[in-house]
């Protein structure tokens, strides 16, 4: 019988043992999870922007160095108070179903990114009006002066202009079958399974080299690390700790990282007990050993931070409070903050242990619940009860937004070096992720006053101030910046990627 | 038969609705804003509360569920919350892949299981009896997901005989089979090995009965006699279980897609649960229940096949 089986199973390999045949100039990429809908309005989540990167464009992209570069936009210029900013726009390009691209296009498209279909009206809620100075200029009236316009609003995912013939013949249809002007054109879609895209040989910039771009889902690192090993894709931009290492010890592959704008960070609760107060905060600070655990857990996907603002900005500053590993310190802070040593070895206040719940979300961020775990540990050991709470993210959302923590592990991420993506949000008062309630007037001030001068160098010196209050007060705890990586074959050529933005594909070829 | 068939179909409608009742509840009482995960964490105030508003989850729970049920009637699902597409699409584009996925795990494990089954029954106590109970004991206990990246590390990685992840086409088709092969091995293992104990314990018990003995005492060979005397008999819980685990597989895909990448209802269940998109999962629940109840009727009636003294009027 086993041997019949057996038989079996060697004629049926015979039978079907041909490979999978793959196109010479098809580029294959692993997704984490499937696209929803590609109308730039409605796009919410990073895998859907990523491919929506190649079909549609905005005025502006970006550079390695995270520089705005033209796109459909050739150049821009705000006026002097940085409330009306003009856009001149590139000629002679056709979307991808023949139609002009043209400023009245621009306009349609901003328009309805401000309206009420938009789950982007916040971000464009400064704009009062969008208005076509002649065929290839457009004009954004903006309520007050914004410094940071162009990464509020351009350069989201409402920043992708589509085809506006698209719009009117597809009707329904229009988010399932993008038309723009990028580098790829849509081909199909088998949801779950597959995108396919095709080259745009009308395209107005060099290139692509490839004639297809297909992007494959994939929801686990491990099979996408198996798929990138035996052919199946070409590139893998997620992987654990222990297979980017193994990875980058082959020669036959090469692995590229790069500091991202994702700053990760505890947040101190500093409206309640026991952050309410700063040398708590300051003290928990010192107790943890974070440059180590993150070189030990996270390398080479995440590098130790010390500010809010990433280091890839050119607003970061690093001079800053060093909140080195300095249990003495972190004792000597408690001390002066009126805790006393119990029998036991713990921190007490009025015959209270000092508690400390960690909010740790499910898996959400890179290594989220072994860096919990490790800081626990350090905190244990300074004499602190500590409980880890570990949330599925719906659930979790729900507690931080709430203000519902007391140390919570929360990530920001961005595709912009401008700083004030990270502080507007995070750090001034009534900021839209200002879960911990921060309100520091001399801070707001530097923020608001950031906002309106248009000169990088005097901005610097505003946000390193800004970046200066932040750490004196100890509100976050930096844990590090994740980076962005990605994993392809050897033979792969032509591949410049960004931190700001998704991949470029329009110069990859293979060179065998 | 005919009005069997008709009164358990009917007797599944008070199912059915109260698996809508339980999915509903479970999914709106679960923490989690489905407006603010569809959002990100970046999203402004007054845009989740668009989308929120949108997608009428301000409407009392009693609303909600009225409008799913009164949708369900005209055969409308709703739409996803993440995709804006009607849920049937998705649910008629991924169930046959999963479909796909439980039979060919349930084909073969049902073959490897009777064959082990009978293979240990007809051999008590020996070398090979042992050997195939150990395996099967192996089978239950085995977790699916861990099976499968095994078998996709040597399979896959070290032999590339088999593709990795996906699916490349029906299950006929070279490309199908190579893709579905590792999948419904990993998803079938656990069937295969509950079957093959099943078999053999029910026709261990069949060959001691009074009949079997007297067939062998009239001088029959034993091959008819296990085949054709003990062995029908002896099936009937096993195909009773074949029923229930095609259930189960359908229901078990959830975690060999995940590994595998397989397009399927299971991975559509996951996202859905993961962005609180409850339209896709209350939708693709309910047709797993129903498929659920399917397979129960049909295994009902399948027994009248096996043994014609059971008589449904």
């Amino acid at each position: 019988m086993l041997k019949i089986l057996s038989a079996g199973f060697l004629v049926l390999l015979l039978l079907f043992g041909s490979g999978q045949a793959m196109a010479d100039d098809e580029f294959i990429i692993a997704l984490e999870s499937d696209i929803t809908r590609m109308d730039p309005i409605g796009i919410q989540d990073a895998t859907t922007s990523q491919v929506a990167f190649q079909v549609m464009e905005r005025l502006l992209a970006r550079d390695y160095d995270g520089n705005l570069v033209p796109a459909l936009a050739t150049d821009f210029e705000p006026n002097e108070q940085g409330d009306e900013w003009t856009f001149f726009l590139r000629e002679g390009v056709t979307f991808h179903d023949g139609s002009t691209f043209d400023a009245h296009v621009a306009k349609w498209h901003f328009d309805r990114a401000r309206g009420e279909d938009s789950n982007f009206r916040g971000q464009f809620s400064i704009v009062e009006d969008v208005e076509v100075v002649d065929d290839y200029k457009i004009k954004f009236y903006l309520e007050r002066p914004s410094a940071a316009f162009i990464d509020n609003t351009i350069m989201t995912n409402a920043g992708y202009i589509p085809s506006m013939q698209a719009y009117e013949e597809k009707g329904e249809d229009f988010g399932y079958e993008p038309v723009g002007t990028g580098p790829f054109m849509w081909y199909d879609w088998e949801p779950g399974e597959e995108i396919n895209l095709v080259r745009n040989d009308n395209w107005w910039g060099d290139g692509p080299l490839l004639g297809a771009v297909t992007y494959r889902v994939i929801p686990e690192a491990s099979t996408q690390i198996v798929e990138l090993e035996t052919g199946g894709v070409h590139l893998v931009t997620r992987g654990l700790q222990e297979d980017v290492q193994r990875i980058m010890d082959r020669p036959e592959f090469e692995v590229v990282t790069s500091p991202a704008y994702r700053n990760r960070h505890f947040l101190l609760q500093q409206e309640k007990e026991p952050f309410n107060d700063i040398l708590v905060r300051q003290a928990v600070s010192y107790a943890i050993d974070m440059k180590t655990i993150v070189e030990i857990l996270a390398y080479p996907l995440m590098e130790p931070a010390v500010s809010l603002i990433p280091d890839a900005s050119w607003a970061f500053t690093d001079d800053l409070v060093d909140y080195g590993y300095d249990p003495d310190k972190a004792e000597e802070l408690l001390l002066e903050a009126g805790y006393t040593r119990a029998s036991n070895g713990k921190f007490e206040k009025d015959g209270e242990t000092l508690e400390i719940e960690i909010l740790c979300p499910d898996g959400r961020y890179f290594m989220d619940k072994q860096i919990s775990e490790a800081v626990r540990h350090q905190l244990v050991e300074l004499g602190l009860d500590i409980r880890i709470t570990i949330q599925e993210w719906g659930a979790f959302l729900d507690r931080a937004f709430a203000g519902d923590f007391q140390m919570a592990y929360l990530g920001w991420n961005q595709s912009s070096p401008e700083p004030s993506l990270f502080t507007d949000a995070l750090v001034k008062t009534g900021g839209r992720a200002n879960d911990a309630g921060i309100s520091h007037e001399e801070l707001d001030e530097l923020l608001i006053e950031a906002m309106k001068v248009p000169d990088i160098e005097e901005r610097k010196v505003l946000y390193a101030e800004a970046q200066r209050i932040i750490n004196e007060n100890a509100w976050f705890i930096f844990i590090g910046n994740e980076s962005m990586v990605w994993m392809f074959p050897a033979n792969v050529q032509g591949f410049n990627p960004s931190p700001a933005q998704s991949e470029d594909l329009t110069q990859i070829y293979f060179s065998n | 038969m005919f009005n069997y068939t008709i009164r358990k179909m009917i007797s599944a409608v008070p199912v059915l609705i109260g698996v809508t009742i339980l999915v509903f509840l479970v999914l709106h009482l679960t923490p989690g804003d489905p407006a603010r995960i569809l959002a990100g964490p970046d999203a402004y105030e007054e845009d989740i509360a668009a989308i929120r508003q949108r997608l009428g989850l301000n409407d009392p729970l009693y609303v909600q569920y009225g409008n799913f049920m009164a949708g369900l009637i005209r055969l409308d699902f709703g739409r996803s919350f993440r995709t804006g597409r009607p849920v049937i699409t998705d649910i008629a584009r991924r169930f046959p892949n999963t479909m796909e996925l439980a039979l060919v795990s349930l084909f073969w494990a049902t073959i490897v299981g009777v064959v082990v089954g009978v293979y240990a029954a007809i051999r008590p106590g020996s070398t090979a009896d042992g050997a195939s109970m150990t395996a099967a004991l192996l089978g239950v206990s085995i977790p699916t997901f861990w099976l499968g990246l095994i078998l996709m590390l040597i399979f896959s990685y070290y032999l590339g005989w088999f593709p990795a992840s996906g699916r490349a086409g029906p299950f006929w088709t070279p490309e199908g089979f190579r893709s579905i092969f590792l999948p419904a091995i990993s998803l079938g293992a656990p069937s295969a090995a509950i079957l093959a104990r099943l078999t053999r314990s029910s026709l261990l018990e069949v060959l001691g009965e009074d009949y079997v003995r007297t067939a062998k005492a009239k001088g029959l060979a034993q091959k008819v006699v296990i085949y054709r005397h003990a062995l029908r008999n002896a099936l009937i819980p096993v195909v009773t279980i074949t029923g229930l685990e095609l259930g189960y597989l359908m229901g078990g895909a959830l975690i060999t897609e995940q590994v595998f990448a397989w397009p399927g209802l299971g991975r559509l269940i996951i996202n859905g649960i993961y962005a609180h998109d409850y339209p896709t999962v209350q939708a693709s629940i309910l047709v797993l229940a129903g498929i659920f109840v399917l397979v129960n009727l049909v295994t009902d009636l399948f027994y009248a096949v096996l043994d014609p003294r059971i008589k449904y009027n």
